[in-house]
Formats: structure tokens, C-alpha cells, sequence
């Protein structure tokens, strides 16, 4: 196992280098810097000259390369042209906000996604099983911006009851901390509902129709022959292994996680990760461009690993060589 | 469950696809695209809102509320709403319409803007597919039937790819180059074909394990014969079901990066784009982000009943 590790983390380090070298290459083969967003006819080739200078642009690219990767090496992710304050500080200001919202949302995408599938199973062919697929396919489809717009119009708009975007009110920021919190949730829960709802659709999608898959298996048919109740055989005999591959889909959400949805943060306004990184792609600020795909690589790399360690731990049969 | 109900749902995901293609397809072209009409008067009209349009010679394009016939002049309103008296020979065509969905902020006709923006949706996530395809099944092929050193290279390859971002990928490539349906058909292309190579490498890997194609090759057939009779009719299932989701993600992308304004320019409208403009008179015009994305939905909701459809034919069959 701990060897397991070892591999998979050494591997990480060439595949990482590859994407950012990839991402580097890709930002640079674009004509332009960031100077040319200082849309100003009066902007003179001197002062031009000099914002690029300042930024360390008028050096040939590839010695722009190394001096980045030279930086990197040291645990220098560069300062933002855009922010004028170093990257990692304006990276680390942007990860709570995305951890909270993606965490709430996946909380909600797993409990909402397993007692859908568990209660349609529970009785197929009833008209709750027929609801829920019809509606967990329904939201499978729908687009979750649009979604989103729907939410604002139905809840922040007409009926009034909850904020549309930010993370928090105006009128909060001077209030005590109970009632910063209590907005802070009002602010929360349009943003990680629609990103929950639309996850629990493929979660119960997923998991219902491998609970299905499962349903023949032998050991539930000895399951059920040994006169143990219907309740038990489908919660504990049937879901255990259904679940496995969900454990899976658990650590592919570590990049979820980390880089948030970025529509949803740039639909409800919410300064996460991925607000950073739009807002940083159409300024050309290249440190934070590589640093959110250096962040947002490492993610997956790590998701990744996570979810085959805790298959490992979690299914016996996956421990022994077959 | 149900082998019964797999050919209901592909038949039910398959009729609900040929209608939407066939909808883009002659629709935008049996309705009339409108003259440039005053966007004072016939912007914003709800669905279901009927409108006379009346042309005149000189160009100029006004909306009556109705039209006598034999009359010598007919009475519209004018710019200011003020009541014009055109002549009759002054006018070279007068028609009825009908904003079946509704009119957008230019009084565009949201029906013919919807069915000429699912021909590109559809245009560009077919061909992304196509790429994806091509790409995927072609490195699949390769490492499947390659040696281990070439087998763990191309595997390698695949996770490098999957270890990029990809909505970050996408955005960064529709931001830096120029957007435009090209650029979105080859960058949803290049980030769609991973899952396709891994499951395309995984499946010959197993057949080729399988009784029958060792019997097969143990008889002595030739490895074209093996292809033709053993690999290709079994990899089909597997490959079209995930196509079929797959392509069903592909539209949503596409409509995501073009709400995000990174896909097509607005000038050309697809689905996404039109949701996006839906959402800048959210209140003014419910219906204007509403009916796209319920395309957008139907769409997509259709993708999946193929594929589970297929899914389960491919279970079946086993």
C-alpha cells in the first residue's frame, strides 16, 4: 500500500510538470500580454515597455519558463499582474469560499442522490420510483445555469426570500457574528442547492440502476432465503457494494472540490477558485492562470489516488492480486 | 431491469432526437426570418402573441393591429406611438405572425432563434464527438494491440489529459483563441476522447480473453476475420452507449461555455447563447432563457434514454 503511494506520487510529479508546461506553452503561444488590456491609445511605447518590463515580459518566453519553474521549485508561485499581491496569497483567499460551497453541495448531492435511489428501489414500479427517475432524469438534462437563473427568478426575485449572489449582505458586516453566519447560510444555500440537486440527479441515477444491476446476485437471493427482512436485505446486504463505486466518484470529487463549479460562482458572484480563474483569463494575469491549472491538476491527481486507496480499504476483493 | 422496457426507452430517446433534428433541421428554413422589425414595438411580446407586419416599399417595417381589406389606407403605430396612416400602394407585403415562443429585445422571433441555434448546438457537439471518437478509439486500438511499452505510454498519455482541469481547459483555449464554432468543435474534441480510449482498450483487452475469439484464433482465422466477426459487433454496444452520454455532456458544454460567452459569438445563436440573453431580461421575458434551455433538457434527457436504452441491450445480450 504505502508503496502504492510512493509510486503514484513520484508519477504525479512528471504528469504535473507536463500540464503546467502545456498550460505555460498554450498561455504564451497567444499573441499579446497583459499591457494590451490597458486599452489606452495615449498609452505610450515607453510606459508600455514598462509594464512589461515590470512584469518580467520582455524577456524571451523561455527564459520566462525557467525563471517561473526556477520560482515554482522554491514554493514561489509568482505575483498576480491584476492583484499586484502574490499569487498563492490570492489563490488561498478564494479556496475557503469554494470549499465551503462545494462541500455543502456535495453533502447534499450524496444524501439527497442515496435516499432517492434507495427509496425508489426500495419499491420499484411504485409511483415514488417512477417520480424520482422521471425527475433525477429530468434534472440529469437541465443545464445547470439555467437552472440556476431559474433559482434566482423563483426565489431571490419573486418571492423575495433569499439572496441572489455574494457571499455575504452589506448590511452584515458590522453585525455580530451570530447573524454574519446566519447570512452567510441565506447566502449559501441558492448556490450549493442548485449544484446539489443537479449532482443528486446523476448520483441516483447511478446508484439505482447498479442497485438494479446487483439485484440478482446470489448473495442477496441467500440474503433473502436466510428470512432476512426486505429493509435489511436492500440497506445493508445490497447497498454496501453498490456504494463501492460511489467511493470512487468520492475521490474524483476531490478536483470538484478544489476548483468549484465555475459557472455557479460566476452566475451567484460567489469569490471562489473558479471567479479567480475566469476573472484571471480574460486579464492574461498568467501566475494565477498556471497556479489555478497547477492547483486544479494536483486535484485530480490526488482525487484520483484517494478513490483507489479507499477502494482498497474499503473492498476486500480489490486488496488481493486477482 | 425490464429488457421490455429497453426498446420503449431507446425507440422514446431515438424518436425524441429525430424530431429535434428534424426541427432544426427544416424549421428555421420554413420560417420566415422577419424583417428588421422596431424593436419598440415588438420586443418582449409573451408567447403566443399575434402581430400584423406590415412593409412598405421604402423599407421601413410597422406592426398593425389589424388590417382592412379594400381599404386605401391602413392605420399603424408609428415611432413616438403615434397613429400613421400608410397608403395602400406604399405597401409591399402585409403578413400575419405569430411569436409562437415569444419575442427576444430586438423582436426576433424566439422559435426560429431556437431552431437555428439547436442546428449549431448539435452541429458542434456531433462533431466534437466525431473527433473524440476518432482520437479515443484510435488510441484505444493502438494500446490495446501494442506492446506493453507503447500500451503504458498511450495509458500514461490518457491520464495526463484527465489530469488537466478540463471546464479550466476549455476556458483557457476559448479565451486565448478566437471563439468561434471551430475552435469549440476542436477543443471539446481534444478534452471529450480519454474515457472513449480507456473503454475501447478495456473491452479488447477482455474479448480478447474471451472463449469464443481464442477458439477463433486457435482455428486459425486470420486477425481481420476476428475483427470483423468478434471485436467490432462487441465493441459497438459498449462504444455507442457511451457515445451517446457522452454526446449528451458534449451539448451541455457547449451550451455552458456559450452562456459563459466563450462558445459562438452572439451573433449566431445557439442555445446557451440564448439563455444568457434570456437571463439579461430575466424579468422583462421569462420565456426567453426558458424555452432554450428546456431544448437544452430535452435534448440531453433523450441522449441519456439512449443510452441507458443501449446500455441494457448490451446486457441483454450477454
Amino acid at each position: 500500500m504505502a508503496r502504492l503511494i510512493l509510486r503514484r506520487i513520484l508519477l504525479a510529479i512528471p504528469l504535473l510538470w507536463l500540464v503546467v508546461t502545456l498550460t505555460f506553452v498554450a498561455v504564451h503561444a497567444v499573441p499579446g500580454t497583459v499591457a494590451d488590456l490597458i486599452d489606452n491609445p495615449q498609452l505610450s511605447p515607453q510606459a508600455r515597455a514598462h509594464i512589461e518590463q515590470r512584469f518580467g515580459l520582455d524577456r524571451p518566453v523561455s527564459v520566462q519558463y525557467v525563471r517561473w519553474l526556477e520560482a515554482l521549485a522554491h514554493g514561489d508561485l509568482g505575483v498576480s499582474f491584476l492583484y499586484r499581491q502574490p499569487v498563492s496569497r490570492v489563490v488561498l483567499r478564494a479556496l475557503p469560499p469554494t470549499l465551503l460551497l462545494t462541500g455543502t453541495a456535495l453533502a447534499l448531492d450524496l444524501i439527497l442522490g442515496i435516499l432517492l435511489a434507495v427509496i425508489a428501489v426500495a419499491r420499484p414500479r411504485s409511483w415514488f420510483d417512477r417520480v424520482s427517475t422521471v425527475l433525477s432524469l429530468g434534472l440529469y438534462g437541465m443545464p445547470s445555469f439555467w437552472l440556476a437563473g431559474l433559482a434566482i427568478l423563483v426565489f431571490a426575485v419573486i418571492l423575495g426570500w433569499l439572496p441572489a449572489s455574494h457571499m455575504h449582505s452589506v448590511s452584515a458586516i458590522g453585525a455580530s457574528g451570530g447573524a454574519r453566519f446566519a447570512d452567510l447560510l441565506r447566502h449559501l444555500v441558492l448556490p450549493a442547492g442548485v449544484l446539489g440537486v443537479v449532482g443528486a440527479a446523476g448520483t441516483a441515477r447511478y446508484l439505482r440502476s447498479t442497485l438494479l444491476d446487483i439485484q440478482d446476485a446470489r448473495f442477496l437471493l441467500a440474503a433473502r432465503a436466510r428470512g432476512l427482512s426486505r429493509r435489511r436485505v436492500l440497506l445493508v446486504h445490497a447497498l454496501r457494494p453498490a456504494l463501492l463505486p460511489l467511493v470512487t466518484l468520492l475521490g474524483l470529487a476531490i478536483p470538484f472540490l478544489v476548483s468549484g463549479s465555475l459557472v455557479i460562482e460566476v452566475i451567484f458572484a460567489w469569490p471562489g477558485i473558479g471567479r479567480v480563474l475566469w476573472t484571471a483569463a480574460w486579464a492574461r494575469d498568467v501566475p494565477v492562470i498556471l497556479a489555478v491549472t497547477l492547483l486544479g491538476a494536483t486535484a485530480v491527481i490526488a482525487g484520483n489516488l484517494v478513490a483507489d486507496v479507499l477502494y482498497i480499504l474499503v473492498d476486500p476483493r480489490a486488496r488481493s492480486p486477482r | 431491469m425490464s429488457l421490455k422496457a429497453a426498446p420503449l426507452r431507446l425507440t422514446a430517446g431515438l424518436g425524441m432526437i429525430g424530431l429535434i433534428i428534424l426541427a432544426c433541421g427544416v424549421g428555421p428554413w420554413l420560417l420566415r426570418p422577419l424583417p428588421g422589425m422596431d424593436p419598440a414595438r415588438a420586443a418582449l411580446l409573451p408567447p403566443g402573441s399575434r402581430v400584423t407586419v406590415v412593409q412598405c416599399r421604402n423599407g421601413a417595417v410597422y406592426m398593425s393591429p389589424r388590417v382592412e381589406k379594400g381599404a386605401r389606407a391602413i392605420a399603424v403605430l408609428g415611432p413616438g406611438n403615434r397613429r400613421i396612416e400608410i397608403e395602400t400602394a406604399q405597401i409591399a407585403r402585409v403578413f400575419p405572425h405569430r411569436y409562437w415562443l415569444g419575442s427576444d429585445r430586438f423582436g426576433r422571433d424566439l422559435l426560429r432563434e431556437s431552431l437555428s441555434g439547436g442546428r449549431i448546438s448539435l452541429a458542434v457537439a456531433s462533431l466534437a464527438l466525431a473527433i473524440a471518437l476518432v482520437i479515443g478509439g484510435g488510441i484505444g486500438l493502438a494500446a490495446a494491440t501494442s506492446g506493453t511499452l507503447v500500451d503504458t505510454l498511450l495509458m500514461r498519455l490518457v491520464d495526463a489529459f484527465l489530469a488537466f482541469p478540463i471546464l479550466f481547459l476549455l476556458i483557457l483555449a476559448v479565451a486565448l483563441f478566437r471563439p468561434g464554432p471551430s475552435t469549440l468543435v476542436v477543443v471539446l474534441g481534444l478534452t471529450s476522447w480519454m474515457g472513449l480510449a480507456r473503454l475501447v482498450r478495456g473491452q479488447v483487452l477482455s474479448l480478447r480473453q474471451r472463449d469464443f475469439v481464442q477458439a477463433a484464433r486457435v482455428a486459425g482465422s486470420p486477425w481481420w476475420r476476428i475483427w470483423e466477426l468478434h471485436y467490432a459487433p462487441n465493441l459497438v454496444g459498449p462504444v455507442a452507449q457511451d457515445a451517446a452520454l457522452r454526446l449528451g455532456d458534449l451539448v451541455l458544454a457547449e451550451a455552458t461555455l456559450s452562456y459563459l460567452g466563450l462558445g459562438i459569438p452572439p451573433s449566431t445563436p445557439t442555445w446557451g447563447s440564448l439563455v444568457a440573453e434570456g437571463h439579461k431580461v430575466l424579468l422583462q421575458g421569462w420565456w426567453l432563457a426558458t424555452f432554450p434551455g428546456i431544448a437544452i433538457a430535452v435534448l440531453v434527457i433523450a441522449l441519456a434514454l439512449v443510452g441507458d436504452g443501449l446500455q441494457d441491450l448490451v446486457r441483454s445480450a450477454r
